[in-house]
Order: C-alpha cells, then sequence, then structure tokens
C-alpha cells in the first residue's frame, strides 16, 4: 500500500486504484488487446536493446556479430528469437486489432485519433519489421534489401534509403538507425497518443472486470506465447550474403507476400500506389461520412 | 601463315592421341575420363612418343615400356613435385635392399596408382604389392594398415556434412568448420609426405589432425545437447506466468 500510496501522491496516479477499477464490458477486449501488444512492444525494447549491445551494423561483419549472438552469448538465440518472435506476433496483433477496431466502428468520432495512431503504429510496426529484416545480413536479408531498394526507387527516394547508389553499407546503416532508433521513437510517440487518446474514451456499458485483470493476464499470457514460441522454433540465420541480389529460395515477410505477389503483375510504382492509398484510406476513414 | 601452322600443329598433336585410341580403346577411355584427361593430358605427354607411325611407337626406346622406375618417377614429378620430393626420402625410392642399390628393388609411381585412370591409388592388388616385399615384417605392415586405415577414417569424416550442426542457434560450428579445414588441409599435406614412408611421423600428424577433428565434434555434439535442454529456459518464463496469473486472480477474489 506504502507505495502507491506514495507514488500518486508524487505523480498524482494512484495505481492500486486504477487497476482495481472496473472497465467497462465494452471495451474489455480492447484494454486487453493494447495489453498484449504493450507487453510485445516492452519485450521487443529489452530483446533489442540487449541485441544491440552485440551487433555491428557493417557490412562485412553483421552477418558474423548475430552468429556470434546465436552460439557465443549466453542465452543470446533465445534473446534474438524472442524479438524474431516478437515481431512477428506485433504485426499480427496490431493487425487484429486493426481489424477488430474497424469492425466495432471504433474508427468514428471521438475515437479518431487513437485510430489514426493506430494506422501509424502499424506502418511504423511494418517499417520496423522491413528495416529489420536487412540487419543480419543473410542472403534474405539482402534479398529483402533489394527489394526495399526497388521500392524506393519507385517512390523517388532510392538514393535517400540506400545512401548511395547501390545497395550497400550506408543502406545498412540506415536500416539500422532507422530500426533501433527512428521507428521506435515515433512509435512511442504515437504509443503516447494512442494510449491518451483511447484512455480519454473508454466506451460504455455496464462495468467489467477490473483493469488488473484485463492488462495482467493477457500480458502474462502474451509472455507465456512469446517465450514458448521462442523455445520451440528458435529464430535461425541463413548463409552470409555477398552481397550479390540471390532471389533463389528466398522469401519476404508474410506481411509482405501480397506486395510480393502483386509485383509479379505490377509494377513496383503501382503496388506502391496500392499501399499508400490503403494507407491513407485508413487514415481518412474517421472523416468518411456515414450515409444517412 | 606462322597461326595456320600452329592450328596445323594442334590438330596433329590431337590427331597422334586419337591414332592410339584406335587400338588402345580401353587405356584411351581411362585417360579421357581421369584427372589427367580433364587435364588435357594425353598418350604422348607420358608416353612421350612423338611420331604418328605406329612402327616408332611401339618401338620400346620410344615409350615407358623398359624404362627404369626412377625416369618414370622423374617424368610424373615434373608436375607432382611435392609427391616426388617426399618420395625420395621413402625407402621405395633410390632402391635399398641391405645396401644393394638395385633397380629391380625400387617401387616407382605405378607400382601403387594406377597407370591410366590415374585413382589415388591402385583400385585392386595395392595391398598385395606391400605384401609381396614386406611379408616378413608384420608390424611395418600393421603400421601401415592402422596408418591408412586411419587416414581412410578421417578423410570420410571431413567429407560428412554438418548440415545437422550448421547455423543452429545455441551451438557454434565455425570452430568445428575451421577445425575441419585445418584438419583437411594437414590430411592432403600428410598424403604427399605419405610418399616418404615415415611412418611414425605420418602417424603423429594423422592423429593431431583426427584429436583437432574430435575435439571440434565433441563441442558439437555438446552443443547438441544443450539445445535439446533449450526448454530448461521456458521454465522460469511459465513460472512468473503462472504466479503472475495466481496473484491477479487471487487480487480479483479478495
Amino acid at each position: 500500500m506504502g507505495l502507491t500510496a506514495w507514488l500518486a501522491g508524487r505523480i498524482g496516479l494512484d495505481l492500486g486504484e486504477r487497476l482495481a477499477r472496473p472497465v467497462p464490458r465494452e471495451s474489455a477486449w480492447s484494454v486487453a488487446a493494447g495489453a498484449a501488444l504493450l507487453t510485445l512492444v516492452a519485450a521487443q525494447a529489452a530483446s533489442g536493446a540487449l541485441l544491440a549491445a552485440y551487433y555491428k551494423p557493417a557490412w562485412k561483419g553483421a552477418h558474423a556479430s548475430v552468429e556470434m549472438v546465436l552460439t557465443q552469448i549466453p542465452a543470446g538465440w533465445l534473446v534474438r528469437s524472442v524479438h524474431v518472435w516478437g515481431a512477428h506476433l506485433i504485426l499480427a496483433g496490431t493487425l487484429l486489432h486493426l481489424a477488430r477496431t474497424f469492425l466495432r466502428g471504433g474508427a468514428r468520432a471521438p475515437r479518431e485519433l487513437a485510430w489514426m495512431t493506430l494506422v501509424l503504429l502499424m506502418a511504423a510496426a511494418a517499417g520496423a519489421a522491413i528495416t529489420g529484416q536487412m540487419l543480419p545480413m543473410d542472403e534474405e536479408a539482402v534479398a529483402g534489401a533489394f527489394v526495399a531498394s526497388d521500392f524506393a526507387n519507385a517512390a523517388g527516394v532510392g538514393k535517400l534509403v540506400r545512401g548511395g547508389p547501390d545497395v550497400g553499407e550506408f543502406m545498412l546503416g540506415r536500416f539500422f538507425a532507422a530500426h533501433a532508433f527512428w521507428i521506435p521513437a515515433a512509435g512511442l510517440a504515437l504509443l503516447a497518443v494512442h494510449l491518451a487518446a483511447s484512455a480519454r474514451h473508454p466506451g460504455g456499458g455496464e462495468p467489467g472486470p477490473t483493469a488488473l485483470r484485463c492488462v495482467g493476464l493477457p500480458a502474462l499470457g502474451t509472455v507465456a506465447l512469446l517465450a514458448t514460441l521462442a523455445v520451440a522454433w528458435p529464430a535461425g540465420l541463413g548463409p552470409a550474403s555477398d552481397g550479390s541480389h540471390v532471389t533463389e529460395g528466398t522469401r519476404p515477410i508474410w506481411l509482405f507476400v501480397p506486395a510480393y505477389w502483386a509485383l509479379r503483375v505490377a509494377p513496383a510504382w503501382a503496388v506502391l500506389l496500392a499501399t499508400a492509398a490503403v494507407l491513407a484510406g485508413a487514415l481518412a476513414l474517421p472523416f468518411v461520412r456515414r450515409r444517412a | 601463315m606462322i597461326l595456320i601452322v600452329a592450328l596445323l600443329l594442334q590438330v596433329e598433336r590431337v590427331e597422334r592421341d586419337a591414332r592410339c585410341s584406335e587400338c588402345h580403346v580401353d587405356e584411351a577411355e581411362e585417360v579421357r575420363t581421369s584427372v589427367h584427361g580433364l587435364g588435357r593430358i594425353g598418350c604422348i605427354s607420358c608416353h612421350g612418343v612423338d611420331e604418328i607411325e605406329s612402327g616408332k611407337a611401339h618401338k620400346r626406346i620410344a615409350g615407358f615400356r623398359g624404362k627404369r622406375r626412377q625416369d618414370i618417377a622423374e617424368n610424373c614429378g615434373a608436375c607432382h613435385q611435392a609427391e616426388l620430393e617426399s618420395m625420395k626420402l621413402g625407402g621405395h625410392y633410390g632402391a635399398s635392399k641391405r645396401g644393394q642399390n638395385e633397380p629391380r628393388f625400387m617401387r616407382g609411381c605405378k607400382d601403387c596408382h594406377e597407370s591410366h585412370a590415374t585413382a589415388r591409388a591402385k583400385r585392386v592388388d595395392l595391398w598385395a604389392g606391400c605384401v609381396k616385399c614386406h611379408e616378413k615384417e608384420p608390424e611395418l605392415l600393421d603400421a601401415a594398415r592402422a596408418l591408412f586405415g586411419g587416414m581412410g577414417e578421417l578423410e570420410r569424416r571431413l567429407a560428412e556434412p554438418l548440415d545437422r550442426w550448421e547455423r543452429r542457434p545455441g551451438i557454434d560450428a565455425s570452430a568445428a568448420r575451421d577445425a575441419r579445414s585445418a584438419a583437411g588441409e594437414a590430411v592432403h599435406n600428410l598424403r604427399i609426405s605419405q610418399h616418404g614412408l615415415r611412418f611414425k611421423e605420418l602417424e603423429a600428424g594423422r592423429g593431431a589432425a583426427a584429436a583437432s577433428v574430435d575435439a571440434a565434434y565433441n563441442r558439437l555434439i555438446r552443443g547438441e545437447e544443450a539445445f535439446g535442454r533449450r526448454w530448461v529456459w521456458l521454465a522460469p518464463f511459465l513460472a512468473l506466468v503462472i504466479a503472475g496469473m495466481g496473484l491477479v486472480i487471487a487480487k480479483k477474489g479478495a
């Protein structure tokens, strides 16, 4: 009691009281989804910070540093596996959270800011996945980097993204900086706005389970799921790339499989335009008037 | 003009070898499919026959037939220098039986190697060849048997794929890769220096290479055992989750 009361006196937030408060039944599952995703974000931050201690964003040496984490650092494989699985779960979870919010009409006023920040958080997660995929510098990573470079060309920002005329060391440096600093920083800012906007309009309905239950159980469940996946199917590492464009046997991250298919029938700029249109449409959704 | 002559000479050279194969079908096929054949070494490269007329080519003086083993060894040694140098250190070269320096005691290249197929060693009768002279030296034969058996075993082991361990989280296969390539290099050098027949040195070298490979494999196996035990890592997480869930649910009841 002492600690939460002391904290309440200092920051004006009585955690004990807050967690004991019932959550409206209508928004209980949204809070649960948010809690699970926040747990994953925390796991990504923690595992990412540990990986960053050993990772070398060098054209020659990046792969070896990841291999060292996998083979020589105690539990390094587990930390990396948590990071890789956490990325998959965040992408899938955010997609589900978006779909559920959309179907429940959660994009409408007064929650439009929560919706828009969620859409942008999804984009940030996808960006983190794209930039993070290149970092291990195995053949699949470099194949992905070439695809990203093609898309950047189509958007007219190829040189900006690559830091040079070709896929190379500067692109790796930029992707590392984006993955470890820019995207997390933007994500945290978006997350703060998203949480504030979500909490401001908690929804109605009869009182449901306590906040402690709504947050605690999904968070713990997520920890169990993440740890089980990470231990059962540890993330591996492909053969080191020599920097050449190998496409045989490489696959994109599942989130980008539709874009990969679309690339076979349409030019990169068209696929990019369609993606941008989906994103813009999702952001504009709260402002589209519903027909009477 | 010079070009045309050169071209004609080239054609002639090929045809000369082609002429041999008209009668010596099996030998020509063996050479053609061997490393020598792939390296464009044909009949005349070794037999030295430089005449198209078969009459001259078949004279004993023209080809290898009737040549001394030492001369054959020198001819092979033009390319296989390291092997020849090693061979000169051993008892087979220079032929000494109880101090008698007689050519008939010398063992040359083709006493152990196929002449045309250039296999690593004679596929048949290699051991019989050893026993023929050394039958009263069982220790020597045992040492040779142990050494060459061990070398073959080591080579088989070095050829095994490491897939089972490659890039498995928690297992460092790179040390094993390095140890294997170092051992492969050592075995390659031993295969050259074995022409000197210094069994003690060879056995020591083979033992060292085998030990380094064993150590690397043992590390891999230990790594695999550790990988099999990775489920232990799940326990603290699950314990935390169960304890946390218990607390959360108990809090609700209170």
